[in-house]
């Protein structure tokens, strides 16, 4: 437990030193927004803004998280190896990655309703949305981004092995983000939609735990 | 079906072609099993020889 | 001979059975899909043995990380090329009845994108299969790619199609009809028919992991 406090708080001094990476990311979200809004002007209907929304946090999310692994070189990977169990290094990287992603995610909901405006969102429902997703995409790619790093050419690797991987959780956010459009959601619907997000998270979080081990071993 | 319409020619046509494709697999299957034997004996007689 | 064949010999007679009977029978008058009905023998079976195959993959995978044999990796990969074979046969299968009763070779349904999805994510398999030089860390690593991506399709095709609105398969979302008109005739062609197919699968699967076996026996 305290090892994982310990390579959380790694995480973020890492982060904060190499200001650049963070930085990068921030300004690919903005980018990407600035020409959606160049592109399509102000006006778009409801359903293109939430489409658009999450197409780009994936990106955003593929961005921030395939380097959590990558961008340990080996020397470091084994020196992480002798002094830390594999459990507190994925859940360590899990946690850091989903923050990251959670700020990220609130960042691009800034900048959307900034350039584009906001929809009449339900709360009650894209909130929780929001966040489970937000973490569900974070913990994905993680597992994608360690496996990828893996193999000879990773930074392509990570993309087609990470869409296959966070399109069912993609396209539950995308129509819960719908649902939420319509005002008021019906508590079965909403409990049907975020248990399902909320499943899909559990899945891969479990299966990180259990798998990362035969990874991280060499 | 009505039979005026020679249906059944098709049908017949079509398990040709299926009982062909499976007498090939068989023979793949065959051979397969024939290298492997050899491969086996090939192997038992390096073992001999030592 | 006899005791090993067997199998393999019930497997092609049941998809011969399901040839002659599928096209023989008597199917009930639906709308829209007519006599393509006939097609669920076909084209259904291919999806029955791709996702057989591709569990078979998943257990080898799950017993490759608890033993690390490398025969399991040899079946779990071998599993998942016959599963894409049968993937695709069922995408082209699928495609072509799409046009000829629903209009489109693509249709956004449910049940399409888990089958696009799939294949993406086996496809992605072999990539990363073939990235990696050393033979135990690509088993190992593809065996866990393999687990999780597994898992998660099964979450997708299992999961979501419930939410769906709507679908143009059957027994999901709002359309049922086709299922109630499966009657006891067109059953007893399509389970032998799925059951043949999956025979067959694994006729290949074997066909194709002792080929492998071989050669790195000789070398």
């Amino acid at each position: 437990m305290r090892e994982t406090a310990e390579l959380i708080r790694k995480e973020f001094l890492l982060e904060i030193r190499q200001r650049y990476a963070i930085n990068g990311i921030l300004l690919y979200v903005f980018s990407t927004i600035f020409v959606v809004q160049l592109c399509f002007g102000r006006v778009i209907d409801e359903k293109t803004w939430i489409a658009l929304f999450w197409v780009i946090l994936l990106f955003a999310a593929f961005n921030a998280v395939s380097k959590s692994f990558i961008q340990e070189a080996s020397a470091r990977r084994l020196y992480y190896f002798m002094i830390a169990s594999p459990l507190s290094v994925v859940v360590s990287k899990m946690v850091y990655n989903s923050l990251l992603m959670l700020v990220l995610g609130a960042l691009s909901l800034g900048l959307f309703t900034v350039f584009m405006g906001f929809p009449g969102l339900y709360a009650g429902l894209f909130a929780p949305a929001f966040l489970l997703g937000c973490i569900g995409l974070a913990s994905a790619l993680t597992m994608v981004s360690a496996i990828a790093s893996r193999s000879g050419n990773n930074a392509a690797l990570m993309a087609i092995l990470g869409f296959p991987v966070v399109l069912p959780l993609l396209l539950l956010l995308v129509k819960a983000s719908q649902r939420a459009l319509t005002g008021t959601v019906e508590f079965a619907e909403l409990l049907r939609l975020l248990s399902a997000i909320a499943l899909i998270d559990l899945v891969v979080v479990l299966l990180a735990v259990i798998l990362f081990p035969y990874l991280w071993r060499d | 079906m009505e039979g005026s319409d020679k249906f059944f020619v098709v049908v017949i046509v079509m398990s040709i072609i299926f009982t062909g494709l499976g007498t090939y697999l068989f023979l793949i299957d065959r051979k397969l099993s024939r290298i492997e034997k050899k491969l086996k004996e090939f192997r038992g007689s390096k073992n001999n020889d030592k | 001979m006899i005791r090993n064949m067997w199998w393999k010999v019930l497997g092609l007679l049941l998809v011969l059975y399901s040839i002659i009977a599928g096209l023989l029978i008597d199917v009930p008058a639906l709308p829209v899909i007519h006599q393509t009905i006939r097609n669920l023998f076909y084209h259904v079976s291919m999806w029955f043995a791709m996702f057989v195959m591709l569990g078979t993959s998943f257990i080898f995978s799950i017993r490759y990380l608890s033993g690390f044999r490398m025969k399991d990796d040899l079946m779990a990969s071998g599993a998942v090329y016959t599963g894409i074979f049968f993937g695709l046969m069922g995408l082209m299968t699928g495609m072509v009845w799409a046009k000829f009763t629903w209009g489109d070779f693509w249709t956004n349904d449910p049940q399409l994108n888990g089958a696009a999805v799939s294949m993406m994510a086996y496809l992605a398999y072999t990539v990363l299969r073939g990235s990696i030089d050393e033979v135990a860390m690509r088993a190992r690593i593809s065996a866990v790619y393999n687990i999780f991506a597994f898992m998660l399709l099964v979450i997708f095709l299992g999961v979501l199609p419930r939410l769906a609105d709507s679908s143009l398969h059957p027994g999901k979302g709002g359309n049922t009809s086709t299922m109630e008109g499966l009657d006891m005739t067109m059953r007893m062609v399509f389970y032998p028919a799925a059951l043949g197919w999956v025979l067959i699968a694994f006729w290949l699967l074997q066909l194709h992991t002792r080929r492998r076996a071989l050669i790195q026996g000789i070398h």
